[in-house]
């Protein structure tokens, strides 16, 4: 399964779009987010990846795992949204 | 009672370790995130890169920069430098090519160690990448070559360590910190906060940033456990203060604010820490009381201090309850005093600049001595050299500091210090914006930049942050046709606040 796969396969979930767009600085929020965009590069800090973690739990009702909690779950939306789906499938 | 002199064993920095390493070479001494090294592995690689320093020129008193992030190389390096007798430069992963082109003329490095992970440094004939370098130097410790003999004999009066930190300049300045102003404080500030060998010390803030740097003098001179975390572990922080069991964790305001979050998310029990320091930025109350109910079995020690003398002042461990906004007494051994506008004593209870005097006030600004005279003056009564902190405070009758701001244009932001200067100078390398005017964060305000230019806001602050680390760069930028002026012809920095309201 590519990246975009992962995305537009679940429908390309548009609130977890927002969720992520609401997340990323406001100095560097004008690039499209795609599935394989650097996040890092975009403005995730760690803050900002805790915020995204806590909103994205509350509106999904998952758990990610101690496991997932590194850089590389958050290093591309695409990363994100796996970990999230792998949850809800769960 | 204990005194500094007993804590203070050593006047070299690379020989705190020593005890540790003699005692129990086998105990851990810093972990990251791809292993651990016990004391007598950590020993053995300071001494293979001290080896592989001189095998490539490395002379004494050269500096070495490193811009590495939180890895243990970290330490095996800034251990290994200091035996060969040449001066560490710790950079963070922040700093941009802007600013890092100006450190680098400045201390003029002899050698420079760059991680691909960190920000990197530009290519160059002395620029080594860790990746590539660090085989070399595990070959040299698996040799087990016994430390080159020209290992030089290091005087407790020669620098340890630059360490670049804002100004009121348009870049960042260098402090200059000999062996013996560094393990002074360092022995100071165990005297306080008493780190032992059986603690594991978590350090999630920046090892380039001074308040991360000593933790690995603190840990090392208890012979205790330092587990380093970078910025991409920060998101699963209580599972590794689990694994390795913290005791001592130093925070900033940001990253309290992120373990409250990430305690709070999950209902098993939180890491069981004995001790949060806090320096950098201060937390409020109403943040101290968070993590306190956060962290049930953690005690919280309130600090106080600038880069030119390391540490200033330590609140004994939850004295910030009874003495709410206290920052605690002077290092023992070293004084404080409030100087009022004429420059004499202010008893206490009244404000003035704190001003700071023992021999934990580092030596100056590196290639700055117009600088350096301005802030470490002569008592002009004892010939005592003190440092004029900037910093406007006062005294309790018991000794108490209290913080109450600064007159020029330094502040602190997510911890950072910066100065409005130094973010104007950066607008104006911006091509197409002609003048800026910089705002710190106050009451209901952000850091706000106010540029004269035709381009759109975005871009501005798309141009500093290209440039600047992300503390510095403006939350809010608001393009303008011109800069409103006082009678003396200086921006009226206040009109354009009033422009917010």
């Amino acid at each position: 399964m590519t990246d975009r796969e992962t995305l537009t396969g679940d429908a390309l979930d548009e609130r977890f779009v927002e969720l992520l767009r609401g997340v990323l600085p406001a100095a560097k929020r004008a690039r499209p987010i795609t599935p394989d965009l650097d996040l890092k590069a975009a403005g995730l800090d760690s803050m900002a990846t805790i915020e995204l973690l806590l909103r994205l739990e509350d509106a999904y009702q998952v758990t990610l795992p101690d496991s997932a909690l590194n850089g590389r779950t958050f290093a591309t939306p695409a990363a994100v949204w796996s970990a999230v789906r792998e949850q809800r499938g769960a | 009672m204990r005194t500094v002199a007993d804590n203070l064993t050593h006047d070299l920095v690379h020989h705190l370790p020593a005890a540790a390493v003699a005692r129990r070479p086998d105990a851990p001494a810093v972990t990251d995130a791809h292993g651990t090294w016990t004391y007598a592995e950590l020993d053995a690689r300071a001494a293979a890169f001290a080896t592989w320093l001189a095998e490539r020129g490395v002379a004494r008193g050269d500096r070495v920069l490193s811009r590495i992030g939180n890895v243990r190389e970290f330490a095996a390096m800034l251990f290994g430098t200091l035996r060969h007798g040449a001066v560490f430069v710790p950079i963070g992963a922040g700093m941009k090519a802007y600013h890092l082109d100006a450190v680098l003329e400045d201390c003029a490095p002899a050698l420079v160690v760059a991680a691909e992970t960190d920000g990197g440094v530009p290519p160059g004939p002395r620029v080594h990448m860790l990746e590539k370098l660090w085989p070399e130097v595990e070959e040299i410790a698996l040799g087990g070559s016994p430390e080159s003999a020209a290992s030089p004999e290091v005087s407790p009066d020669e620098l340890a360590l630059l360490i670049y930190t804002s100004g009121s300049t348009a870049a960042p300045k260098g402090v200059m910190s000999p062996h013996r102003a560094i393990t002074f404080a360092a022995a100071a500030i165990a005297e306080r906060l008493r780190y032992r060998s059986g603690d594991v010390v978590l350090t999630a803030i920046p090892l380039s940033f001074d308040y991360g740097l000593y933790q690995v003098f603190l840990s090392a001179q208890a012979g205790a456990h330092l587990v380093l975390a970078g910025p991409d572990e920060h998101v699963g922080l209580p599972a590794l203060m689990r694994a390795h069991g913290a005791t001592v964790v130093p925070v900033v305001p940001s990253l309290a604010e992120m373990l409250i979050r990430l305690v709070g998310r999950g209902s098993a029990e939180p890491p069981a820490v004995r001790l949060f320091t806090n320096t950098g930025a201060a937390l409020t109350p109403p943040l101290a009381a968070r993590l306190r109910a956060a962290f049930p079995t953690a005690s919280l020690a309130l600090m106080y201090g600038t880069t030119e003398c390391k540490r200033t002042t330590i609140m004994e461990p939850d004295g910030d309850l009874e003495r709410p906004h206290a920052l605690g007494r002077p290092l023992t051994g070293t004084r404080v005093t409030i100087l009022g506008e004429d420059g004499r004593p202010v008893p206490a209870g009244g404000t003035g600049e704190i001003v700071v005097s023992g021999p934990h006030v580092m030596d100056g600004y590196w290639n700055a001595p117009e600088l350096t005279a301005e802030r470490f003056r002569r008592d002009p009564e004892t010939g005592e050299r003190r440092l004029h902190s900037g910093d406007y405070g006062r005294l309790d009758a018991d000794g108490h500091l209290y913080f109450e701001g600064r007159r020029d244009d330094l502040f602190k932001r997510r911890g950072v210090r910066m100065s409005c200067q130094e973010i104007e100078a950066a607008a104006v390398d911006v091509p197409g914006v002609e003048a800026a005017a910089v705002l710190p964060p106050a009451d209901g305000r952000d850091l706000t930049v106010f540029a004269v230019t035709g381009l759109p806001a975005a871009d501005v602050l798309a141009g500093l942050a290209e440039r600047l680390e992300d503390a510095k760069v403006p939350a809010d930028c608001r393009p303008v046709a011109g800069l409103p002026l006082t009678p003396n012809g200086k921006t009226d920095k206040r009109r354009l606040a009033e422009s917010l309201e």
